[in-house]
């Protein structure tokens, strides 16, 4: 592997919490690995090659950024479909999850439509919703994982792929117990849960950089991360 | 007959309680149980300033009070910080008569932003300071839109406003309603970079355009365009200029200032306390008099001894990454050897375990600044974690999770010790590492 490219999509407006933290996490990765990597940043009226990224992270935003993202997006979703298809890593996670679903309902009532890559539809609120989440994801079904959730927007109707079996704490639906969160498609990585998720669980982050560097993986190590998520873990159990 | 009843029982709760520092909110609830619309039956002699803002609207409120009452004036004011609703209350129940009315000159009152439409849903200031608006504790406030919501129902169109020009959030505010705008000139600290992770205009909050930076005070704030549609830095009526950071003086309107807390945010702050004192009716030259004797709250930032060491304990606010990036700066502004003692907890009041918001804070400003970094508290490994992702290197970062066990990990570090911590913790590690 020579370089890997990624792409932060919408750093600007999308880029609410400290979830970048993800995008640290993968690249630090990368270094511990010693492969390249180059970092862009695009957004609202840019038009980039996705063929030329193997990795595409968007995060979590305000509301009326994420219609205006929305917009923006769907006048490159064939470009995204196929990228997506071709197994570049997409990591999104917080509400940009809405642009991949059919459609999404603001509060004025507009609906906003999605790229249609799920089924699910989404609803923006306004009212607060957090929850911890002890979660174990579809491909280490035996390796506890730690996220947090804070979300004023829902999913609905997100009955395929998903990413975690939940355990403890909110998934998709505010229920608890609510058995899944998230989706895995190919490389498409879509959650709720910040952490930032990557940082947290340096077992998902493995997953994800194996997927992004193929042969070219190997272990480093990630003792620091892995005592700080026992000690959260333990709390909850 | 609900006002006069509410009016006795509060000042009498208020009275009783007083001595045994129970008396900043009970009696103002009280008095609302009493008589729901309490608030909109004041009569007012004075004219009524409220201050709110993410950051900074305690120290700014509490120095506009400090400069009227430096001119002689009476002044009613929530000094506390009890800025929610029951504190205000208080504040203004307080002052009243048993008729109901508040003679003071002036009523300063600090307001939170959350609570604002609830606060001036039966009265309105005459004037309204915002100070700045951050992302802030995004697990309780969500984000700085729903906070302009907010802001926007308690905002009656008679308040006139007094905004920091600066701030393209926050300066664009209520744009139907008369405004003045204070700002500080680039300063030799001023940087052409964003110096913090977070920052929450990147985007133009008309149009949502990349907006340009021709300066930064810190975050958000600084000198400001967006090339898609203009929107940039309003024409301001109080100019903050000819910075002096050996001396601490500057100029408002070229009226000399001194301060000895010479960060930008505070030299906005006060700023925005010599605009609002001058809006209110006082001279500029007396306002920026008095200014220059404001000492700013001992509780916030608060020099000790740890037996030969020097140490200074800064509240900071977790999930209140601008907060904690100002504290960072202080840290930076001490001179010589000093090691970084920081507690991280679960999230206040809701016990949460995320850390997310330790990703909003630029740790990596210490980087070969400090001779160590200390973490303790619940999510001391979680700080150890983000550290390390920073670049700092492991025998930097000495990570104590029992606050009880904390003396002899600081006792091995050295230099100064800067403590940052919440409010709320600030006692238990005192406790610990001045023993």
């Amino acid at each position: 592997m020579s370089k890997v490219n990624i792409l932060w999509l919408y750093d600007d407006l999308l880029d609410l919490y400290g979830d970048w933290g993800n995008l640290l996490a993968v690249t630090k990765g990368l270094d511990a690995m010693e492969i390249e990597w180059n970092l862009d940043h695009k957004s609202l009226g840019d038009r980039p090659d996705f063929s030329a990224y193997q990795m595409v992270y968007i995060g979590p935003g305000k509301a009326r950024n994420l219609e205006e993202a929305a917009k923006d997006l769907m006048g490159q979703k064939e470009a995204v479909l196929t990228a997506l298809e071709g197994d570049a890593v997409f990591l999104v996670t917080g509400n940009s999850r809405l642009l991949f679903g059919k459609s999404f309902t603001v509060p004025s009532g507009e609906i906003i439509p999605g790229i249609g890559l799920f089924d699910y539809t989404g609803q923006e609120t306004g009212n607060v919703f957090i929850s911890d989440v002890l979660a174990y994801p579809v491909f280490a079904p035996e390796t506890a994982s730690y996220g947090f959730i804070n979300r004023t927007a829902h999913i609905h109707g997100n009955d395929r792929d998903p990413l975690f079996t939940v355990a403890k704490g909110a998934g998709d639906s505010e229920a608890e117990g609510e058995s899944h969160e998230g989706n895995l498609y190919r490389n498409f990585f879509g959650t709720w849960q910040l952490g930032p998720l990557l940082v947290k669980n340096p077992e998902i982050l493995k997953e994800l950089l194996r997927r992004l560097v193929g042969e070219a993986y190997h272990d480093w190590n990630t003792t620091a991360e892995e005592l700080a998520l026992k000690l959260t873990l333990n709390e909850m159990q | 007959m609900k006002m006069q009843l509410a009016l006795l029982l509060g000042k009498l709760l208020y009275l009783v309680g007083k001595p045994f520092g129970k008396s900043t909110n009970l009696p103002g609830e009280l008095a609302l149980k009493i008589c729901p619309k309490m608030m909109g039956n004041f009569r007012f002699d004075g004219k009524v300033l409220a201050v709110t803002g993410s950051n900074g609207k305690t120290s700014t409120a509490n120095m506009v009070a400090h400069i009227l009452k430096k001119q002689g004036h009476t002044v009613a004011h929530n000094a506390k910080g009890s800025n929610l609703t029951g504190g205000v209350a208080t504040t203004l129940l307080a002052a009243a008569s048993l008729g109901g009315r508040i003679r003071q000159d002036f009523v300063v009152l600090e307001v939170d932003e959350r609570f604002s439409r609830l606060i001036f849903r039966d009265f309105s200031p005459d004037y309204l300071l915002c100070t700045n608006l951050f992302r802030d504790q995004l697990t309780r406030n969500g984000n700085v839109d729903v906070i302009i919501e907010k802001l926007h129902e308690a905002i009656k169109p008679s308040v006139k406003l007094i905004l920091n020009g600066n701030d393209p959030i926050s300066g664009d505010l209520a744009p139907g309603n008369e405004r003045v705008y204070y700002g500080l000139c680039k300063t030799a600290q001023s940087t052409e970079k964003c110096q913090n992770i977070t920052h929450d205009a990147k985007v133009c909050p008309r149009c949502f355009g990349r907006m340009a930076y021709s300066y930064y005070h810190y975050n958000h704030i600084g000198g400001y365009r967006c090339p898609q549609c203009g929107y940039e830095n309003p024409e301001w009526t109080y100019t903050a200029d000819h910075v002096d950071f050996a001396t601490g003086d500057f100029t408002v309107n070229g009226c000399r200032v001194h301060t000895d807390y010479k960060d930008l945010f505070n030299l906005l702050n006060t700023t925005a306390a010599i605009a609002a004192c001058t809006q209110l009716g006082l001279p500029l030259d007396t306002c920026c008099e008095a200014a220059s004797s404001f000492v700013v709250l001992k509780q916030r930032y608060d020099e000790f001894k740890v037996g030969e060491r020097r140490a200074v304990m800064i509240l900071s606010k977790n999930q209140n990454p601008v907060s904690f990036d100002q504290s960072i700066t202080h840290v930076l502004e001490r001179e010589g050897e000093k090691t970084v003692v920081v507690f991280i907890n679960n999230i206040n009041h809701t016990g949460h375990r995320d850390t997310t918001w330790l990703y909003d804070i630029g740790f990596e400003r210490l980087l070969g600044q400090v001779d160590s970094i200390v973490g303790t508290g619940p999510r001391a490994y979680d700080l150890a974690v983000r550290l390390k992702l920073a670049g700092f290197p492991g025998e930097q970062v000495r990570i104590e999770r029992d606050l009880s066990q904390l003396g002899p990990v600081v006792d091995k570090t050295r230099g100064d010790i800067c403590i940052l911590t919440e409010l709320y913790d600030a006692k238990s590690i005192l406790e610990v590492i001045s023993k």
